[in-house]
């Protein structure tokens, strides 16, 4: 991974970060995507302060002409983006029937037309090269569902599928398409849920056979991983890091 | 060396993938046991593996006897007191017309990979894993595991049942801190594969040209995959089946010709 150009959406805080600061560490540059520019700057500083290469870039994914600008800015910077990771997300739950129609807008338009606008961008880039990984952040609540979060579910089932048709499409043209499906991580974004009263952390440590809730460094290893030379013939595939949250399935 | 000290056992391992992963994992820094049936072909693995300066060994293993299990974990726990990892890999297929299919070839089939999967998945937690509150067990499963092909109905029902197999033992052992998870491979590159491919069965333009990727796998790919679910880098993975297949399974496949052809 040294040397590799690695973008990642959403890696201002949480999930995003913890996989900058993965791939920085085994030696890549890192570029943060992010929305919110404070919390951008401040990651890519960070970082850099810890001794890592890294860069903040502003992106709205919702905005398919930024991310195209953005890969074609990166292009002529660096010559190559060899990992983007479509890690951008939202959490707007509600009742279906009470649900505003603005959270069901909002949750595809960031997580599964934002991915698809970043994966066609970096995907035509990648193509040409003939090299190139993208990884996709779904959830687990694509493949198992939860009231409130018709939205959210949804979003994340669609980046399971998009992995797929994108992974079979582009396979055998050098540019491999993957996901990770997690479980809940306690991230800002999960704090923000619970303290708005919609679940408790001890429901999800108890529903989880392994009765604790995931770290942003156990996601970002299976990211690293499937993003690495060592997962040359993976493509397709959305792996779980859920703790066995899925595979469970009794009481 | 992500398995630096680490015991790990590894059925099947005296050729094909098995050993792939016994070499990975030896590279990696464990001591390997190669769990292998016929004794010469462990014991040649396992010279292969010393002579690089790894540390191997070979301990005769029928997958399908419960003792035969037990007594190695019992032989591997006198020597080095621990078991960390143990991959399930064993196997073997036996093509039929299913309408021809004789009672002896699906019995040994569901024998070797499904319940030889339990009985040493059973003996090494017995003997180790939950003992030591501890422990990591790769089974490996197959994409024929996940659906229909012809002529390989013991196969493929043995290996969905190793698929949810493992989630179940995954959900009861959490408790004692063992992951338990799957990597399903697609058509691999070895000596398995040369034995289909003379039986007139197999044929590697077809099977390349059914993978979206367009190339069966190495068996470096395959045992990447392995070592990944084994450290304790997936850490949070468990009751998971890793398809490690080039985009076969999830691709609609319109250059089908059907069967029979």
């Amino acid at each position: 991974m040294e040397n590799r150009i690695v973008v990642i959406t959403g890696a201002g805080q949480g999930l995003g970060l913890a996989f900058a600061r993965r791939f920085a560490q085994a030696g890549a540059h890192v570029v943060i995507a992010e929305l919110n520019p404070d919390t951008g700057r401040h990651a890519a500083e960070s970082l850099r302060a810890e001794g890592f290469s890294a860069q903040f870039e502003p992106l709205d994914v919702r905005n398919p002409q930024q991310s195209a600008a953005l890969v074609d800015r990166l292009a002529v910077q660096h010559g190559h983006i060899d990992v983007w990771v479509n890690n951008a997300g939202i959490s707007r739950l509600a009742p279906a029937e009470q649900m505003p129609l603005s959270y069901w807008d909002d949750s595809i338009a960031v997580m599964l037309s934002g991915a698809f606008y970043c994966a066609q961008a970096v995907g035509r880039h990648m193509l040409a090269r003939g090299a190139g990984v993208i990884v996709n952040i779904a959830s687990v609540t694509g493949m198992a569902h939860h009231h409130d979060r018709a939205a959210y579910s949804v979003a994340k089932a669609g980046v399971i599928a998009l992995t797929e048709a994108l992974g079979i499409e582009w396979a055998g043209r050098g540019v491999r398409v993957v996901g990770v499906a997690p479980a809940v991580v306690l991230t800002e974004m999960v704090r923000a849920t619970v303290a708005e009263g919609q679940g408790t952390l001890d429901v999800f440590e108890r529903r989880t056979p392994m009765r604790r809730l995931g770290t942003p460094e156990e996601i970002a290893e299976a990211v690293f991983f499937l993003a690495s030379d060592d997962a040359s013939y993976i493509t397709a595939e959305t792996m779980r890091v859920d703790g066995g949250w899925i595979a469970y399935q009794l009481f | 060396m992500l398995l630096k000290d680490r015991v790990a056992i590894v059925t099947g391992a005296g050729r094909g993938i098995g050993y792939g992963i016994a070499e990975t994992f030896a590279r990696e820094g464990a001591q390997v046991v190669i769990g292998e049936l016929v004794e010469a072909r462990g014991r040649e693995a396992a010279e292969k593996l010393t002579a690089q300066g790894y540390r191997a060994q070979a301990i005769r293993l029928d997958v399908t006897q419960p003792e035969s299990c037990r007594l190695l974990c019992e032989q591997v726990m006198a020597e080095h007191g621990r078991i960390d990892t143990l991959v399930n890999n064993a196997g073997l297929f036996i093509l039929h017309k299913s309408e021809d299919m004789p009672e002896a070839d699906w019995r040994i089939q569901i024998d070797v990979m499904l319940n030889g999967v339990f009985f040493m998945t059973q003996a090494v937690a017995r003997a180790a894993m939950i003992p030591q509150r501890r422990g990591s067990v790769v089974n490996i499963a197959s994409i024929g595991g996940m659906g229909g092909w012809p002529m390989r109905s013991a196969y493929n029902a043995a290996k969905a049942g190793v698929i949810v197999l493992t989630e179940v033992l995954a959900t009861e052992w959490a408790q004692y801190n063992i992951r338990l998870n799957c990597v399903s491979p697609g058509v691999t590159r070895t000596e398995m594969m040369d034995v289909a491919i003379k039986q007139g069965v197999a044929n590697v333009a077809k099977y390349s040209n059914r993978t979206p990727l367009g190339r069966v796998a190495e068996v470096s790919e395959i045992a990447s995959a392995v070592l990944f679910l084994a450290s304790e880098r997936a850490s949070y993975v468990t009751g998971e089946n890793l398809r490690v297949d080039g985009g076969w399974v999830p691709w609609a496949n319109l250059n089908a010709v059907g069967f029979p052809e």
